[in-house]
């Protein structure tokens, strides 16, 4: 069988696979993540009340505090992280939770950066296996 | 393009200053190569958010205390952000005391770094003022904003540990708003019919909201802005637009210093969008963050912090009446302002109405679980955004004025005005 693929440029390196949990809508982990559950608190967001644990976590872009990096990190150290992200623009803000990760505890969140027209192709619920050394994310079932 | 190490930044890489140092200088490695940085840079100075331990919890803390252990010092002027709870009050605030100490291990761990404890969420009015052109490597989102924006200083948007690991090397990923380039304005504002009025800034804090909103991963330019427009009104916008949106740099025609003129901010190109803006759409915003409520238990102004000049404008308008029995009035400002305050009786004054000033902090990070509140009101528009999932709170949004008068009878009246 043949799978589809979309290349991609990694911002953070690793490989992981996971069910999509897909938003159009930008995400602040600071007050819109708890990292100790992995469930998504921002006030009408549509993933409010979601948990992200162990999702390939799929939205547009980051906004909001600086302090997001810092719940990811700390989501990371809960074992509430998702399996990875994917982004059409990844702020520093985001990258820099996941680059720690690697560094103070050597398990990072991969982080995938693709276009709009391939995000707009990823379904909700669609198991994605992202691959650092390919460059590039396999839709290995699709909904 | 390939990533170029100075040969300082391999001494790093290798461990000859430190394992501090040393793992600082990968983390910015890895974050320059992420963005394909052709190089890293000399910061002059920097400003720390990851010191905050209700943000970054448990592995913020293991974090610095890794860092402080292995030697780290800060090889340039680097501040700190707000701590966790009011250092000197924690306990009027009830802050649980275990939740205090886990604070006071955070704050201990950037001490040893070598960090200057402002503890302040606005360096750039408590002493951290970055010149014109100057490359500097902040955190914190509103201070991002002010920083590249209002000063012309040049940083990205940092996260959380960016920028320490950039304190403790003196260098960063040369990324994002340090180039001229990135600094071109792309999306225009123009605002209609705002004429010369006296506006609130919470006025500015709802225009800040709204191009947060729109702008997406643009650098807004605002035309039509009145160029009466103060220092603490600038930094309401900074606050709001960092916190609906992901603005690190806008540009205000007339005011801010790439902007003079509509060619300067677009570097001599043309905006990619264009909106018109009107004073009722700024009044809808407003009213778009406010939820339906008359009781109000918690008055929080402060965020960012307050300027002297604001506790002052405060004072004034509570016209020596006090704050109404059951309501608590909450000026979230620092202890450089505290002193001053001291100094001049304003915060006697302060405290015969009722209302209570408390620093180093501010309400979203410390947990107000021992309160029984319900429904706060703010004139901040980034108190407004966070406070709902950080407090679990109801929020009404208004101007200083309104927040004054509600806090008075405790009733909010449905006003509207900015």
């Amino acid at each position: 069988m043949n799978y589809k693929s979309i290349s991609a440029k990694f911002f953070a390196r690793g490989q992981a696979e996971g069910r999509a949990l897909v938003t159009d809508q930008s995400l602040c982990f600071w007050g819109g993540l708890d990292p100790k559950t992995g469930i998504i608190i921002e006030t009408g967001h549509p993933l409010e009340g979601e948990n992200i644990t162990g999702k390939v976590l799929v939205f547009p872009r980051g906004h909001g505090s600086s302090s997001s990096s810092g719940v990811l990190l700390e989501a990371v150290r809960c074992n509430h992280a998702p399996a990875a992200i994917i982004n059409i623009f990844c702020e520093p803000i985001i990258a820099t939770g996941s680059i720690v990760a690697k560094a103070l505890y050597g398990k990072s969140v991969p982080i995938a950066v693709i276009s709009e027209e391939d995000f707009k192709s990823i379904r909700q619920d669609s198991v994605l296996r992202l691959d650092d050394e390919e460059k590039k994310i396999t839709v290995l079932k699709k909904i | 393009m390939d990533l170029k190490l100075s040969s300082v930044d391999k001494d790093f890489l290798e461990g000859k200053k430190g394992e501090s140092a040393r793992i600082a200088m990968e983390v910015l490695i890895d974050l320059a190569e992420a963005y394909g940085a052709s190089k890293l840079i000399d910061i002059k100075q920097a400003h720390i958010d990851g010191c905050t331990f209700a943000a970054t919890g448990q592995a913020g803390l293991e974090f610095a205390e890794k860092l402080a252990e292995g030697g780290g010092k800060v090889r340039v002027p680097t501040t700190l952000n707000i701590t966790a709870r009011d250092i000197q009050r924690w306990k009027y605030f009830k802050v649980p005391e275990s939740f205090s100490a886990k604070s006071a291990a955070m704050e201990k761990a950037y001490l040893e770094m070598g960090c200057i404890p402002i503890w302040t969420c606005a360096p750039y009015q408590q002493g951290n003022i970055p010149r014109f052109g100057e490359h500097i490597a902040w955190a914190e989102s509103n201070a991002i904003n002010f920083a590249n924006s209002v000063l012309g200083a040049r940083t990205a948007r940092y996260g959380d540990f960016a920028d320490i690991c950039a304190a403790l090397t003196g260098r960063t990923p040369y990324i994002e708003y340090h180039l001229t380039e990135n600094r071109r304005g792309q999306y225009l504002f123009r605002f209609h019919g705002l004429g010369n009025k006296n506006h609130s800034t919470a006025f500015y804090a709802a225009i800040g909201y709204l191009i947060g909103k729109m702008t997406g991963n643009m650098v807004p330019v605002l035309e039509g802005i009145p160029t009466d427009i103060t220092f603490d009104q600038l930094k309401a916008l900074s606050a709001a637009s960092a916190s609906s949106g992901a603005v690190g740099l806008f540009h205000v025609i007339g005011v801010t210093p790439e902007a003079q003129t509509l060619e300067m901010a677009f570097q001599g190109k043309e905006p990619l969008t264009v909106n018109d803006v009107s004073y009722s759409d700024v009044v809808k915003t407003a009213k778009g963050l406010t939820e339906n409520r008359t009781n109000v238990d918690l008055v929080a102004v402060g965020c960012p912090h307050f300027s002297y000049q604001e506790v002052v404008m405060t004072l004034k308008l509570l016209k020596s009446r006090k704050i109404a029995k059951g309501i608590q009035f909450w000026i979230n400002t620092n202890q450089s302002t505290e002193f001053l305050l001291r100094k001049t009786g304003i915060w006697d004054e302060i405290q015969k109405s009722g209302a209570r000033l408390t620093t180093d902090t501010c309400i979203l990070n410390w947990p107000l679980d021992n309160w029984d509140f319900k429904t706060m009101m703010t004139n901040s528009g980034k108190f407004a955004h966070y406070a709902p999932a950080q407090t679990g709170l109801d929020v009404i949004f208004g101007s200083l004025k309104t927040c004054v008068e509600t806090a008075i009878t405790g009733l909010w009246r449905g006003n509207y005005e900015l």
